[in-house]
């Protein structure tokens, strides 16, 4: 892809014609559109850095016609095009590192038409997740799609970066929810792909574009498989002296063909924090004041000893690690069941009898309701951990059950080197399960938390493609990943550069991102 | 302005840092999708400015202006952080450098000529009588409900009273205004300077009932902390009337009783916490209905943080959002308690009927 | 040119495996490397070829190409690469070879009291790369989807020789799912030469039940309700009072009424709650339980002709795919519409999953019924099963694509306009 050779003016003017006056090149929105959430760039932020990656010019599409209308504009002048939901990415996805056009997709979030009887519903993509979802609960229904960012992403963002709720064991991943999608191809022709039952050889298109993070075309409407809300929701704590035992129990579990909606295996640390935390977020919280010097000081003091003790993070794992087991460190499991009460409590009996049986402890119900009341609150602490001079970043990798345990140790004992590290391990199936590791470490400054940061991930991703794991379950590549994904693809990146030859030949939608030019 | 921002450094980097957790409940960036209108950005940039890292010009400084101080990002806040009171500090930062909204030039002033005039207008509608420079409660009639384009509201309520609480007069002072406006700028000197009057002007009552909730929050929670010492007890109208829903008028025909969706204003809802009490005064004479966002989740009419002055269009439409489930759902009757939120609703309306709550009750008399 | 290209094929696969057939040649290589050397001889000699298994689906080579396009002349059958290459007990998934016949397969796994689970009777009587390759709706059961979600791993060879792997995970987002080119692809843009796919353990508990109901809508509806309400059958079968009778599973069913057939498999105590569900489903409409026997008799009788003396070939099958909430007006207007043209047809509904399922019928082949029902099909919203119906800007872009992949144009394109 050639350098832009227009000017942003003239670009203005032929984006004018289409949108009128919904372009901006204004420097405030020109810097809110410069990142998404990826943490390296909340480094920089941190830093004084106030605009990453800028566009050139922002423009904001109400309708599939303008939307091709402008990428057939910016074909010809191969001038690059990111599409931005929401920005809620932490991969660098989202994020126009080429510059050129953002192509804000929210003034496109209709409900478009939702059928109670087919349990089928079409959103426009530019719809935020929790209105997506107050639009289905008004009328008694559910898409049952809960990311943790749920709030703060779209429809459209969920399709381009294959996104996985908090209770996909029950209803799907986005890939199972989607029916049809309305897309508007890198050459700017609006097509239609998926919808069971295709006649017609070749691709599964729908299922193409899944995933494809906005670099084959720009999906703009989807027809999705929607539930009636759930009649109950049943949840349960349980305890288990291990991982490799917790494992085990899930694992049962979904072999004997139970559909739990969450089944969530804390690891002994992450354990720990989840069960001694208080209300978290929220608590301590006192009438605006001015901070005192005794209170600047005390804060400064203990962001310090933290910063501290995290630039030794290899030896601080090390001693929690031995630490937990003498204080009786275990593991908990959320466990619920939601849905048709019959059903539901039918799938309970037999769950409990398999994880007795495996060796654990029921904990009662006591644990399942914390955690779903707060199970968006842990998103918060990321505020604090930055305010505190350190950074946190989650790394979430998948596997057949058997290499599930060694992936574990393996990208754990990667990332204890430069992190404190802990993980949870959800999003089971039959035949294995994700890993999402949590890490917090910090550095003296900037470049030292950039080099720390680039060595935990560096150290991760390799160890997950050397035990035999993917690289990502939910979170995609973006940018951050994308220097692994020839070793995880192979040859499949041929194909992939073929799907981008197919899909977008001037190679404008999103460059730069998912190993493409 | 600098230190009472640079005392918001936490909670500034908080916003800044956050993954942008509160974005979905922000009426602003909800009618207006720019990225930079989010919440958090809003905070980012007051952060960055702060800092020093963006100037202190216009082009960043716009954004500040973008909140209606409704409060729903607090809500959905797990820090219960406040980006609306911090971004009012920030624009009182701007104004001090210049780089304030081009809208609100000289609105100390303009404020000042519209107060005279307002309390002019209020002598005009309001019959000696019923006004009292002493009465033990004092009826405080807001700036919008004086001003109304399309007036009646205050009549209604004055008739509505008369029947109640006979006792009840309308505030007689130099000061109609709680000074909101000058808050909502930022411009702390002279919002401490006229509410200092303000407050003076209500010593003599021991109870004041306002048709504003803004004022009432004011009073109740910003003038304290402001220093500033509120004699009498302060209460929103409904909450004074709540005591006598019983003697209320009252539609019990159900063809009498139509269907009528209840508005939360931001300042009497999520501020204030009164929900149930417009919700039982208004069950008196019509069928209550709800829009799917109601109580703590109300959506903002957009009449609040001068957003109806810095961003107009901004404000139209969230005023149109907030109506578009009436016309969904076919209820065309919408009752609120806020004439603030009256006057945003009705610019919208487009065939529905924006009623004000003391005004439905009293055409039941 | 043809001895030649005898010649050179045997080299590759072996004298003994290569078969002369009408205008084409049969190869059966024995390994994958022996696949890339097939390719590399049609690349060289410009022969189109179209990998092929038990040929349960494929058309016969003549009949199959799009008119004015080359037909195959290497028909590569997978079925000497048969290896079973790891069966992982731990996370219930099995590594074959494509050749590898399903029903062996499945009978390797039973013995070990595993299975591929309760698949369409068809399923097994292709290859393992057949079943996967082939597009054909109605290859799901509501249990477990449609048969390519069992897919979790796949090897490809490209046009250009080289091997595509996709390491089996139960799911990734490392961009698009590349193997969604190739399943339901039918080898236009490789050939699959191994696949990982889930597997289940052999039921807990299996139960059949049997309802009859006014019609064959409220039997859908029963059905979908069940499913609606979270229950997930193995296989659910609906036919009308006429068929069932026709069927010999009419007991109990009225001429004018309708037969709905279920097999619920799984752990036995929520085995028994989903027939509770199915039985509300069905009580709630009128209808009336008829025990076990209707539905173990349908199970039982599986991939055998409908009813004893048909001519198999004499008759069209005629397969649409409907969402299900349309599958009853597509059954009824494909029965008006051919009885209307006096013709008379046998027909019943099957393989649904929550994406929609199949109505089958059953009627003497001739052109005019052919074009009759498809018509009224399509009307009702159905979906033929070998209709094209792709957006124009995707057909282009799989013209890319395969220009990409396979500049040569090797791999047989098929029906590709």
């Amino acid at each position: 892809m050639g350098p832009a050779v227009v000017s942003r003016k003239d670009l203005a003017r032929a984006l004018k014609d289409v949108v009128g006056g919904r372009v901006s090149q204004v420097p405030a929105d020109r810097r809110a559109y410069a990142r998404d959430l990826w943490p390296r760039t909340i480094l920089a932020l941190r830093d004084g850095e106030t605009a990453p990656y800028p566009p050139d010019l922002i423009v904001w599409p109400e309708t599939t016609d303008e939307v091709a209308a402008i990428i057939k504009l910016a074909a010809q002048r191969r001038i690059p095009v990111t599409p931005f939901g929401a920005g809620s990415g932490v991969c660098g996805g989202a994020a126009p590192t080429r510059g050129g056009i953002v192509l804000d997709l929210k003034r496109m979030s209709r409900a478009v038409s939702i059928d109670a009887d087919a349990l089928e519903a079409t959103f426009e993509c530019g719809i935020l997740g929790d209105h997506l979802e107050h639009e289905l609960a008004r009328r008694g229904l559910t898409l049952g799609h809960f990311p943790s960012s749920i709030m703060c992403s779209t429809l459209g963002g969920w399709l381009a970066a294959r996104s996985a709720g908090q209770l996909s064991t029950k209803y799907g991943k986005i890939e199972d929810l989607a029916l049809a999608l309305e897309v508007v191809t890198g050459a700017g022709e609006v097509c239609v792909a998926g919808r069971e039952p295709r006649g017609a050889p070749g691709p599964d298109w729908a299922q193409l574009f899944i995933g494809s993070e906005g670099t084959l075309g720009v999906i703009t409407r989807a027809t999705l498989r929607v539930r009636p809300a759930p009649e109950v929701r049943l949840l349960r704590g349980w305890e288990f002296p291990r991982v490799a035992v917790g494992c085990e129990a899930i694992r049962r579990l979904l072999q004997r063909g139970l559909r739990p909606a969450v089944v969530r295996l804390y690891d002994e640390l992450d354990s720990f924090l989840h069960r001694s935390s208080s209300k978290g977020a929220g608590d301590g919280k006192s009438a605006p004041h001015a901070p005192t010097d005794l209170e600047l000081r005390v804060e400064g003091a203990k962001k310090w000893l933290l910063r501290s003790a995290l630039a030794y993070a290899g030896p601080l794992n090390s001693a929690l690690g031995a630490l937990l087991p003498r204080i009786g460190g275990t593991c908990l499991l959320i466990l619920g069941f939601e849905g048709d009460r019959e059903l539901c409590e039918s799938e309970v009996r037999v769950a409990q009898g398999e994880l007795e049986r495996v060796g654990g402890k029921d904990l009662g119900e006591g644990p399942g309701l914390r955690w779903f009341d707060s199970r968006y609150k842990i998103s918060f602490q990321q505020s604090k951990v930055f305010e505190n001079g350190a950074f946190v970043d989650t790394m979430e990798v998948a596997a057949t059950w058997d290499r599930v345990l060694d992936l574990y140790a393996a990208v754990r004992a990667a990332v204890a080197r430069n992190a404190l590290v802990m993980a949870h391990f959800s999003h089971a199936y039959p035949e294995g399960c994700s890993i999402y590791f949590t890490f917090v470490s910090a550095g003296r400054d900037r470049a030292d938390a950039e080099r720390r940061y680039d060595a935990i991930w560096r150290a991760g991703m390799t160890a997950t493609l050397a035990a035999g794991g993917v690289l990502s379950h939910h979170h995609g590549i973006g940018m951050s990943k994308q220097k692994y994904l020839p070793e995880e693809l192979g040859a499949g990146m041929d194909l992939l550069r073929a799907l981008k030859q197919a899909l977008d030949p001037a190679g404008i939608l999103n460059p730069g991102k998912l190993g493409l030019p | 302005m600098s230190a009472l921002l640079d005392a918001e450094a936490k909670w500034l980097d908080y916003c800044t840092y956050c993954p942008k957790l509160c974005r979905q409940a922000c009426p602003v960036s909800n009618a207006l999708p720019r990225e930079a209108l989010i919440p958090q950005q809003k905070m980012e940039s007051a952060n960055l400015l702060r800092k020093g890292h963006l100037p202190w010009q216009l082009d960043y400084t716009e954004v500040l202006y973008g909140c209606t101080g409704c409060g729903a990002c607090t809500k959905a806040c797990a820090w219960e952080n406040e980006p609306s009171r911090i971004l009012m500090l920030a624009r009182g930062a701007a104004e001090e450098r210049r780089a304030g909204h081009p809208t609100l030039e000289r609105l100390d002033a303009r404020f000042r000529a519209r107060a005279d005039r307002l309390t002019s207008r209020l002598r005009e509608r309001v019959p000696a009588q019923r006004r009292a420079d002493e009465a033990r409660v004092a009826l405080h009639p807001g700036c919008d409900t004086i001003d109304a384009a399309a007036p009646g509201d205050l009549e209604a309520a004055l008739a509505l009273f008369e029947r109640i609480a006979d006792y009840v007069r309308v505030v007689d002072g130099e000061e109609p205004c709680g000074g909101y406006p000058l808050w909502a700028a930022g411009l702390l000197h002279a919002f401490r300077y006229h509410a200092r009057r303000f407050a003076e002007s209500l010593r003599k009552h021991a109870k004041v009932i306002s048709t504003c909730p803004a004022c009432v929050y004011l009073l109740r929670t910003i003038y304290p902390r402001e220093g500033i010492d509120v004699r009498p007890q302060v209460m929103h109208v409904t909450e004074f009337l709540e005591s006598f829903t019983a003697q209320l008028p009252e539609r019990t025909a159900e063809a009498a009783r139509a269907p009528a969706l209840y508005h939360d204003p931001c300042y009497l809802g999520r501020h204030l916490g009164c929900y149930d009490g417009p919700r039982r005064m208004l069950a008196r004479v019509a069928d209550v209905r709800e829009f799917s966002r109601a109580r703590a989740e109300a959506e903002c009419s957009g009449g609040g943080g001068l957003v109806p002055t810095t961003m107009p269009a901004v404000a139209q439409d969230m005023a149109r959002r907030r109506l578009r489930e009436a016309r969904e759902t076919g209820v065309s009757r919408i009752v609120t308690a806020c004439p603030t939120c009256k006057k945003q609703l009705l610019a919208a309306a487009d065939g529905l009927a924006i009623v004000d709550l003391l005004t439905l009750l009293a055409e039941a008399l | 040119m043809t001895v030649a290209l005898a010649r050179a094929l045997s080299e590759a696969v072996g004298p003994g495996h290569v078969t002369r057939e009408g205008k084409s040649y049969t190869v059966q290589p024995g390994a994958p490397p022996e696949v890339a050397h097939v390719l590399a001889i049609a690349r060289e000699r410009k022969v189109p070829v179209m990998p092929v298994g038990a040929r349960t689906h494929a058309q016969s080579p003549d009949g199959a190409a799009a008119p004015g396009k080359p037909k195959p002349e290497i028909l590569l059958d997978t079925r000497r690469m048969t290896n079973l290459l790891h069966l992982d007990e731990l996370s219930l998934v099995v590594h074959a070879q494509a050749g590898i016949e399903v029903r062996a397969l499945e009978a390797t796994l039973n013995e070990r009291g595993l299975t591929l689970g309760d698949f369409p009777a068809e399923t097994y009587r292709s290859t393992l790369g057949g079943i996967l390759a082939a597009r054909a709706p109605g290859r799901a059961t509501s249990r477990l989807g449609p048969i390519e979600s069992t897919c979790i791993g796949l090897s490809v060879v490209l046009a250009d020789g080289r091997t595509v792997h996709i390491k089996a995970a139960p799911r990734r987002a490392t961009g698009p799912d590349l193997m969604r080119l190739f399943l339901g692809g039918e080898g236009i843009l490789g050939v699959i030469t191994a696949a990982v796919v889930r597997i289940q353990r052999l039921p807990d508990a299996r139960i059949f039940a049997a309802h009859a109901l006014s019609s064959v809508d409220a039997a859908l509806d029963a059905a979908r309700q069940a499913m609606r309400r979270g229950a997930r059958p193995a296989a659910v079968r609906i036919y009308d009072g006429a068929d069932a009778h026709a069927s010999g599973l009419g007991t109990g069913v009225d001429a004018a009424g309708a037969l709905l057939l279920a097999s619920l498999t799984g752990a036995s105590a929520i085995v028994d709650a989903e027939a509770r569900v199915l039985e509300a489903a069905a009580h709630e409409r009128g209808g009336t339980a008829l025990g076990a026997a209707p539905a173990e008799k349908w199970w039982s009788s599986r991939g055998a002709p409908a009813s004893p003396g048909e001519q198999p070939h004499a008759e069209a099958r005629f397969q649409v795919a409907a969402p299900l909430g349309q599958l009853a007006a597509v059954y009824r207007g494909v029965r008006a519409s051919l009885l209307a043209a006096g013709v008379p047809c046998r027909a019943y509904l099957a393989h649904f999953h929550e994406g929609g399922g199949c109505a089958y019928f059953a009627f003497a082949r001739a052109e005019a019924s052919d074009a009759v029902a498809r018509e009224s099909a399509v009307a009702a919203g159905g979906r033929p099963a070998d209709e094209l119906g792709v957006d124009a800007p995707l057909q282009a872009a799989l013209r890319t694509l395969k220009q990409e992949l396979d500049p040569q144009g090797i791999l047989f394109e098929g029906r590709l306009a």
